[in-house]
């Protein structure tokens, strides 16, 4: 099974073209359970086969039929590359092969060169380890300063 | 209840929320799912329901009265079934269906809820109006009791009780016999369809209902039913075959549209007005029927007919389905949702918001007052609109 960026039956963002299936609904239903993460990236374009051929090793090393979309950004000073991991949330084993694929994908982006478009926590923790100093300062100030109690989503973007 | 014995057990867990099905057809916003309309939060969207469905089925969260709300909330419109790009989309709707039948089953339902079954069980009709009332509508009107005519008139039970359903009720009745057609209704004999209890999720009241309905119907040989409601032809249309349906059903403006084309209605009298349709979600998306009453106002001197820029199969519920009419989960705001539909008539240029439903017919007209509307538009059923053009 391949990466079906924009065939005749759908493909990303189909429904802004009339489409009545877009692709993200088969990709969303490969594992019949209605789970559906990814992970986005902003990535140099150089990195294409990089990403292609690693995303799909990813998936077939977790039993997940693969699919990977990139496109890119303005001009072309980079690019936008995501792989997206369906998984059965009726089948815990499925969730924790899909959450191990995402963690890899997470570690991927940054070997590469790239960075986590909106991470999830395992994400957030390989940014924060590679921001500057003064970044994170300023990142802890911020929400000190609007969140004082940390009571806006906590959890996420945590500094110590 | 368990999520191993529910009937969707296999399905309810593969929707993963992506949010197409709150939109309408041309993807124009996010508010054509009624309840996410009036409370725009994601728990009350269909995909919501349906993780919340799962996760109380699945015992990862408690019943309460708010989570009966949420789920009985849904006028079971098929918006979503519509645009969810699934391939489970048909049973989608079933899936809301089937879990407020486990809260039946349970005795856990709201208090408005278990006031319209129990009013439906003890007296034929969910306003717990006496049965000797149901005909009244028809007094004066020269209408008779059914005698094997060619078709029996079901009215319904808005049209029977609501005073205002009453007078669109009366006007089909004249334009029918002005146009001679061979009719007759049940008056205090008849009872109510069952379409929202099957809704509601009391499927053994349902059964109940369809099977004494057929039974007159069989005992007083009709064949051929006119139903004033879509709710009411689409009970009879689609949950009656295994009850032993043995007649044909047609909505009103069924018959209306064949005596306009075959020339058998004269509305020469006219009607002169900027005229819009709001499909009946029963009528349109439940049946696929969406040309009927556009033809019938199009046979109509004097009508110039527009269109909404929600309309057919991607038109905004009124909010009355489901049982929503009575238990009124989704009223009281400006985003109810038959306050936004008169807005977009409004707001589309019509002065004349046509309807062919009775519940559509007041909420919407309920919900002109609200908006303080009265002297830009009026809602008006198609009877009602045929009949001024045939000059009753």
């Amino acid at each position: 099974m391949g990466s079906i960026l924009f065939g005749e039956m759908g493909g990303y963002l189909g429904f802004a073209r009339g489409l009545q299936r877009p692709q993200i609904s088969k990709t969303s239903d490969y594992k019949k359970g209605g789970g559906f993460e990814y992970v986005g990236s902003i990535m140099p374009i150089g990195r294409y086969p990089e990403c292609y051929r690693t995303g799909r090793e990813i998936s077939e090393r977790h039993g997940i039929p693969y699919t990977v979309t990139g496109r890119c950004v303005g001009a072309g000073h980079s690019m936008m590359f995501a792989w997206t991991y369906p998984f059965n949330r009726a089948d815990p084993e499925t969730i924790v092969q899909a959450r191990k694929a995402l963690h890899e994908t997470d570690d991927l982006v940054l070997e590469l060169g790239g960075v986590i478009w909106k991470p999830g926590t395992y994400g957030q923790k390989l940014l924060l380890e590679r921001l500057d100093p003064g970044t994170r300062e300023l990142m802890r100030k911020v929400k000190k300063l609007l969140a004082p109690n940390g009571i806006m989503n906590p959890g996420n973007w945590e500094v110590d | 209840m368990s999520l191993a014995s529910f009937k969707y057990a296999d399905l309810i867990h593969r929707c993963f929320r992506c949010g197409y099905c709150k939109f309408p057809v041309n993807w124009t916003d996010v508010n054509n799912c009624p309840p996410y309309a009036r409370f725009r939060m994601e728990s009350y969207s269909c995909g919501g329901r349906l993780w919340l469905t799962r996760a109380w089925l699945n015992d990862q969260i408690n019943w309460t009265e708010h989570l009966a709300e949420i789920l009985y909330s849904c006028t079971t419109c098929k918006n979503c079934v519509i645009k969810c790009p699934l391939r489970f989309n048909v049973d989608i709707v079933n899936m809301i269906v089937a879990a407020r039948g486990e809260m039946v089953e349970a005795g856990k339902v709201p208090p408005a809820v278990k006031r319209f079954l129990e009013n439906v069980e003890l007296y034929g009709n969910p306003y717990g109006e006496s049965k000797t009332k149901r005909g009244q509508w028809a007094d004066g009107t020269g209408v008779e009791q059914y005698h094997r005519q060619e078709y029996l008139y079901y009215v319904g039970c808005t049209g029977s009780y609501d005073t205002r359903a009453q007078e669109a009720a009366r006007a089909l009745a004249m334009v029918m016999m002005k146009a001679g057609i061979s009719f007759g209704i049940l008056g205090s004999e008849e009872t109510c369809d069952g379409n929202e209890v099957h809704q509601l999720g009391e499927m053994g009241l349902f059964e109940m209902l369809a099977g004494n309905n057929i039974s007159t119907f069989n005992d007083l040989d009709v064949q051929k039913i006119i139903t004033f409601s879509p709710h009411a032809y689409n009970a009879m249309k689609n949950s009656c075959n295994q009850y032993g349906r043995n007649f044909q059903v047609f909505h009103y403006t069924h018959l209306l549209c064949g005596l306009a084309e075959a020339g058998k209605i004269n509305t020469s009298k006219g009607f002169h007005a900027r005229v819009t349709f709001h499909d009946p979600c029963f009528l349109g998306r439940w049946n696929d029927e969406y040309e009927a009453p556009r033809s019938v106002l199009n046979a109509i001197k004097g009508i110039e007919l527009i269109e909404m820029n929600k309309n057919r199969e991607g038109a905004l519920c009124c909010g009355g389905g489901g049982g929503n009419f009575q238990i009124n989960l989704l009223g009281g705001s400006e985003s109810s949702p038959a306050r936004r539909r008169v807005r977009e008539a409004h707001e589309a240029g019509a002065n004349i918001l046509a309807v062919a439903c009775s519940k559509c017919l007041v909420m919407l007209d309920d919900a002109v007052k609200s908006e303080e509307l009265g002297d830009k538009l009026a809602v008006m059923d198609i009877s009602e609109i045929v009949a001024k053009g045939c000059g009753i």
